[in-house]
């Protein structure tokens, strides 16, 4: 082989080399957004960006789980100071960079009006107008020719300045939107896209919590069985102290009506056989010993009159707060029971009674407190007339302790708890001063389970989970099963 | 000898596309900013009301040529009569959607900045104002005059 011939070879592979090159970095550019935001782009390399700001900041970014392997990565920046928030894909690609400046700086309102006139060469943007009148907001949006990225401005309280700029890959957050159940509320609750880009149906937050958290029990794909009492039920608690009554006050009581009270008078002695209602600066239970105890009776939020019938809350302060803290200590040989109850009462025309039922919300939980009840009358969506009773049920692993706040519904004539939906969660491990808290929605039936996803609320925004809790043996959802988790 | 020959052969042949292809790359970078001088001549406008009682209006008039000049005019009237300022003018250049203008009248002096946004020319000034004085000058925006 001749040295020419070795030299056009060389320059023959050179050449090679660098087209190869060119290529190679053509379609890593096709890969990311047009839409650039000083060194900002969706679509890249999320190590690659972390390298290049930590070289330019000293900074490390801190990363969150938001939606399964999807994370959601902080740093707070000083050069136009304010907050760059990265949407990180399970396999590093940066999926929504959102950067929210701290205030209306003359920088930042001119690197707006900069970075949106070279996204206007690329695609001119879409401006909506505020759609509340004497709103200031305003919202720019831009999107690729082919529909991949997408980037916007949102307007409003700085003026000129955007108070927010966010660039996406739109092919890349569809797919973490549909990766679990609650992950497009998620991502909407965290602002990374606006809910109704996300075909949810839903446009607002308070939507979004009207999905996770009211009016779910009324829908029977969202309610659980209750669960049977367990055959060796923990002994019931006992105040630790004397709860004498003491005297009422001389002014008028605002807690009921006469008519209230004389039912209770009738009702107290029926539902709980010897023992008697004490009129006091509150209300006491004195049983057949003599010994009185402090009960916290709250009615149903509906106004129904004694001839109605009416529903009572029934609670022992005494008694949940020796089983409260004994499930703090930890000490499952100490542990028992406060159960909260209803009592059902009604009276006939003349005023005696007619009917006094109690009803037991839980026999599960160590403890149970009723926030709220409310009473339905019969309609489209429920068959016949139900009272929902929210309630907080205290459970213990052994790992940590903490609570569901469940929605019962209580049907039939007598009343009896038919079904139950979980609403929230507080999860506390042991030893650790923070709690964990959120919504909790179920989303699935396998087999064996019930598949619930969460809607976790944190200091950096919010996160959900998806996971299966086996059933017991009759299959219900058992609290403490959805506690034995790590959150 | 020959190969010395080939060898020489071959440099000259680099140089002549490296000769070639400089000038291109240039010419392709003049091209874009020449693309971008002829979309953006023309005349922009800024107009200023004052006074409670509408006492003074200023008409700023920007002019952009295709030859890389400007000129900026400003005519103000006030309840003492009209009068037009003493005109600006200069060189322009575009570096992607910023305008530079260097003025001949204060040929020292810093470079006005704008940001073309389509028809409006937005000043881009104010962070540099900002670092030099703590002061905002806020919003400057010139209109193109149809």
């Amino acid at each position: 082989m001749t040295r020419s011939r070795i030299f056009q070879l060389v320059l023959l592979a050179v050449v090679l080399v660098f087209a190869g090159a060119r290529a190679v970095s053509y379609v890593k550019e096709r890969r990311m957004s047009p839409f650039v935001l000083w060194e900002f782009r969706a679509g890249g390399s999320f190590p690659v960006l972390e390298k290049s700001a930590f070289r330019q900041t000293k900074q490390r970014f801190t990363c969150n789980p938001v939606v399964g392997s999807a994370r959601l990565c902080e740093m707070r920046v000083t050069g136009i100071e304010g907050l760059i928030r990265v949407l990180v894909d399970g396999r590093d690609r940066v999926t929504v960079v959102q950067f929210l400046p701290d205030s209306a700086s003359p920088a930042m309102r001119e690197e707006s009006r900069r970075v949106a006139a070279e996204w206007n060469l690329i695609r001119p943007g879409a401006s909506e107008s505020p759609n509340e009148a004497g709103s200031e907001s305003s919202v720019t949006r831009w999107q690729s020719a082919d529909g991949k990225w997408g980037a916007l401005m949102r307007k409003g309280g700085h003026g000129s300045t955007p108070v927010l700029v966010t660039l996406t890959d739109v092919a890349g957050l569809a797919e973490i939107s549909s990766s679990a159940p609650l992950a497009p509320v998620t991502l909407g609750m965290n602002q990374l896209a606006e809910l109704r880009d996300l075909g949810t149906g839903i446009t607002e937050v308070t939507e979004v919590l009207g999905t996770v958290m009211y009016g779910r029990a009324s829908d029977g794909a969202n309610q659980t069985p209750v669960p049977a009492a367990p055959a060796s039920p923990l002994s019931l608690c006992e105040p630790e102290r004397p709860d004498p009554v003491l005297l009422a006050k001389p002014e008028p009581r605002e807690d009921f009506t006469p008519s209230l009270l004389a039912l209770l008078e009738r009702a107290v002695p029926a539902a709980y056989p010897g023992s008697r209602l004490i009129l006091g600066d509150g209300l006491w239970l004195e049983d057949s010993t003599g010994r009185t105890e402090r009960v916290h009776l709250n009615r149903s939020e509906s106004g129904e009159t004694p001839e109605d019938g009416v529903v009572f809350a029934v609670q022992f302060p005494g008694r949940l707060a020796v089983a409260v803290q004994r499930l703090e200590d930890g000490v499952p040989d100490r542990y028992c029971r406060a159960p909260a109850e209803l009592l059902f009462a009604r009276t006939n025309a003349d005023g005696s009674l007619a009917e006094a039922h109690r009803v037991a919300v839980d026999a599960d939980a160590i403890a149970s407190d009723i926030s709220r009840v409310s009473l339905f009358e019969a309609s489209p969506a429920n068959a016949e007339p139900q009272a929902r009773v929210r309630y907080t049920a205290s459970y213990a692993t052994a790992q940590s302790y903490g609570s569901i706040e469940w929605e019962a519904i209580i049907l039939d004539d007598p009343p009896r708890t038919t079904g139950r939906v979980p609403l929230q969660f507080e999860q506390r491990a042991r030893g650790e001063a923070d709690a964990k808290s959120g919504f909790i929605v179920v989303t699935g039936r396998p087999a064996g389970g019930i598949e619930l996803s969460t809607l976790e609320q944190y200091k950096w925004g919010f996160a959900t989970r998806t996971f299966v809790v086996p059933v017991d043996a009759t299959g219900a959802l058992l609290g403490a099963r959805i506690l034995d988790r790590s959150f | 000898m020959s190969l010395s020959r080939r060898a020489r052969s071959t440099a000259h042949f680099v140089s002549l596309a490296a000769a070639l292809a400089a000038p291109l790359l240039l010419a392709s970078c003049r091209d874009e900013e020449a693309k971008a001088r002829e979309r953006l001549v023309g005349s922009y406008e800024r107009v200023l009301d004052g006074g409670e009682k509408g006492q003074w209006h200023v008409r700023q008039l920007l002019t952009m040529k295709a030859d890389g000049q400007w000129l900026r005019t400003t005519h103000m009237e006030t309840a003492r009569g009209a009068e037009d300022s003493p005109p600006d003018s200069g060189t322009f250049r575009i570096q992607g959607v910023t305008l530079i203008l260097r003025s001949l009248v204060q040929p020292g002096g810093m470079p006005f900045k704008y940001t073309i946004g389509g028809d409006t020319l937005f000043n881009a000034n104010a962070t540099v104002a900002h670092a030099v004085t703590g002061y905002d000058i806020g919003e400057e925006t010139y209109i193109r005059v149809r």
